[in-house]
């Protein structure tokens, strides 16, 4: 699930987009389809309107930035990370280059497609863009933190955090702590459940002991009784059960280790984003009203 | 099929429209960055949209060539929707392109006859067409539905194994029982593209999902189906990243 517009974004955005509804009634019709478009959640076609529209503007316009940051964060809500790293090649040539709306969705976008490095540079580089807002550079603090941790570099995550104690403190919380191994949880999924129980997995430990227990009882009588037939079927989940508890033991220590690196970027990020509005500007619900 | 046509083939024709004065530099410049923009959208894969984009520009042009035109009918027809493949139909100056998507659409009506039932008029029009059609554009008309219309279906014993458990379940369970899985993707589809996916790790897969579905049906996450009910999200793409290269 992606988060929906960041509201800072949000905001600045829509001062761009003003400009461009004062100038010309048409093309703020076109703003409103575009923007009704994202609210029925269809966010392609929202995004095609913002090119289109930025495709009618001549190359100097001073909205065309806004435009192609409002394509980008279109793309970004259906996961199109490919598409949105082209809109933003446009937006950074039409002059937003070095802007923290821009910095913020590049970091969203490497961060959709799972490139945790340059996801904690941008985030890094929109903290030092946002040195006049103290909120919103400590929170890009804490998400490029959090995206080294992704990638494995503790030296910059500490490095992205200095100086802010409470996310030098969630962070060290993090490293103090262990991962689980996942051989081992396949390993001790051999005794049915107790690769669940490795991973702190103790109801699902029992319900896998369980049906382990069931069906292997169920195997053994259906021999005793020289049932064939009805041996092949229980033996069969019992294989599917058997293996599932192997195969479980390795998969709840991945959840595991997942959940534990969930926690600690939620703490280093900290609250959502600040929600900063430059000047008191519309907001789109407001564009809405007015056309 | 022959090959879309390129982004210097339609700003020329879009050049073309109007004789040169200032105000139409200014406009051709506009229609030579819209150009640029289907260009940018066929490179993406989107041509669906590219397609939507050009019948745009043909609408917005009133003295849209018929070179531009064309190529609004051919990508339609390219891009391999119902909606691309009627349009083209509609559209098309190309005799060539009316054919093949004359052809496409009367096979999609073979198939599915509640979309012919609710476009009687435009069966009726391809109807009539029938005896112009040639071999060549049949088989051209097969390769342009068979290019999105495509399903993959079981592959592998493992696949193959859900789809006869599934199928089984759903013929002889099922309907005695309803349907009670509060996950999404359902136990049993979860089940086909772990299967899918995976081959015979499905099973262990699955089995892993039973274990685990109470654990799952009493978390907080929630996500809505397209039939508007809610379930709770468990994605085989959450069990398998660490073994499979698919995932990254």
């Amino acid at each position: 699930m992606h988060p929906p517009l960041h509201p800072y974004l949000l905001s600045v955005i829509c001062y761009l987009l003003s400009i461009i509804c004062s100038a010309s009634a048409a093309e703020a019709e076109r703003l409103a389809l575009a923007a009704f478009l994202l609210e029925t959640g269809d966010n392609a076609r929202a995004a095609l309107e913002y090119r289109r529209l930025a495709a009618d503007l001549t190359p100097d316009d001073p909205s065309l930035p806004g435009l192609y940051l409002a394509a980008a964060d279109a793309y970004r809500r259906d996961g199109a990370w490919e598409r949105m790293t082209k809109v933003l090649d446009h937006a950074e040539d039409a002059g937003a280059g070095g802007t923290p709306q821009l910095l913020l969705l590049r970091a969203e976008q490497a961060e959709g497609a799972q490139d945790w490095v340059s996801a904690g540079d941008y985030a890094a580089e929109l903290a030092q863009a946002s040195a006049g807002n103290a909120r919103l550079a400590a929170w890009a603090r804490g998400t490029a933190a959090s995206d080294y941790l992704r990638s494995h570099g503790i030296d910059d995550a500490r490095g992205a955090v200095a100086g802010d104690a409470a996310r030098e403190a969630a962070l060290a919380r993090y490293l103090a702590g262990h991962d689980k191994s996942p051989t081992v949880g396949g390993l001790l999924g051999i005794v049915p459940g107790l690769g669940y129980a490795y991973s702190g997995e103790w109801g699902n430990m029992f319900r896998s002991l369980f049906l382990n227990g069931l069906f292997g009882w169920a195997m053994f009588e259906c021999a005793d009784r020289e049932q064939w037939g009805l041996f092949a079927v229980t033996t069969f989940f019992e294989l599917t059960w058997y293996t599932g508890s192997i195969y479980g033991g390795i998969d709840a220590a991945h959840r595991y280790n997942r959940r534990r690196l969930d926690d600690a970027v939620r703490e280093l990020r900290g609250d959502e984003a600040p929600a900063l509005r430059p000047g008191g500007r519309v907001d789109l619900f407001s564009l809405h009203l007015d056309f | 099929m022959r090959h879309l046509p390129t982004v210097p083939v339609l700003v020329l024709a879009a050049l073309l429209c109007r004789p040169g004065t200032a105000e139409t530099q200014d406009e051709s410049a506009r229609l030579a960055r819209r150009a640029s923009l289907v260009q940018e959208l066929l490179d993406e894969g989107a041509v669906d949209e590219a397609a939507a984009e050009v019948a745009t520009l043909v609408a917005e042009t009133p003295s849209a060539t018929n070179a531009l035109a064309s190529s609004a009918s051919e990508l339609a027809l390219q891009a391999g929707t119902r909606e691309g493949i009627a349009r083209a139909f509609q559209t098309a100056r190309d005799p060539r392109v009316f054919r093949v998507a004359g052809a496409a659409l009367a096979l999609l009506f073979e198939k599915d006859a509640a979309y012919r039932a609710e476009n009687a008029s435009l069966a009726a029009r391809v109807d009539l067409c029938r005896d112009a059609w040639s071999d060549k554009d049949w088989a051209d008309a097969r390769a342009c539905i068979a290019r999105t219309g495509k399903k993959a279906g079981p592959r592998g014993p493992g696949a193959w194994l859900a789809a006869g458990v599934v199928g089984f379940y759903h013929l002889f369970v099922g309907p005695a029982i309803g349907s009670r899985c509060v996950l999404e993707p359902s136990c049993s589809q979860y089940f086909l593209e772990a299967g899918r996916k995976h081959g015979i790790v499905g099973v262990p897969m699955v089995a892993d999902r039973f274990v685990r579905e109470p654990v799952v049906s009493a978390s907080d996450r929630w996500v809505r189906r397209p039939d508007g009910s809610w379930r709770h999200p468990d994605p085989v793409s959450d069990h398998d990243g660490w073994f499979s290269k698919e995932a990254h």
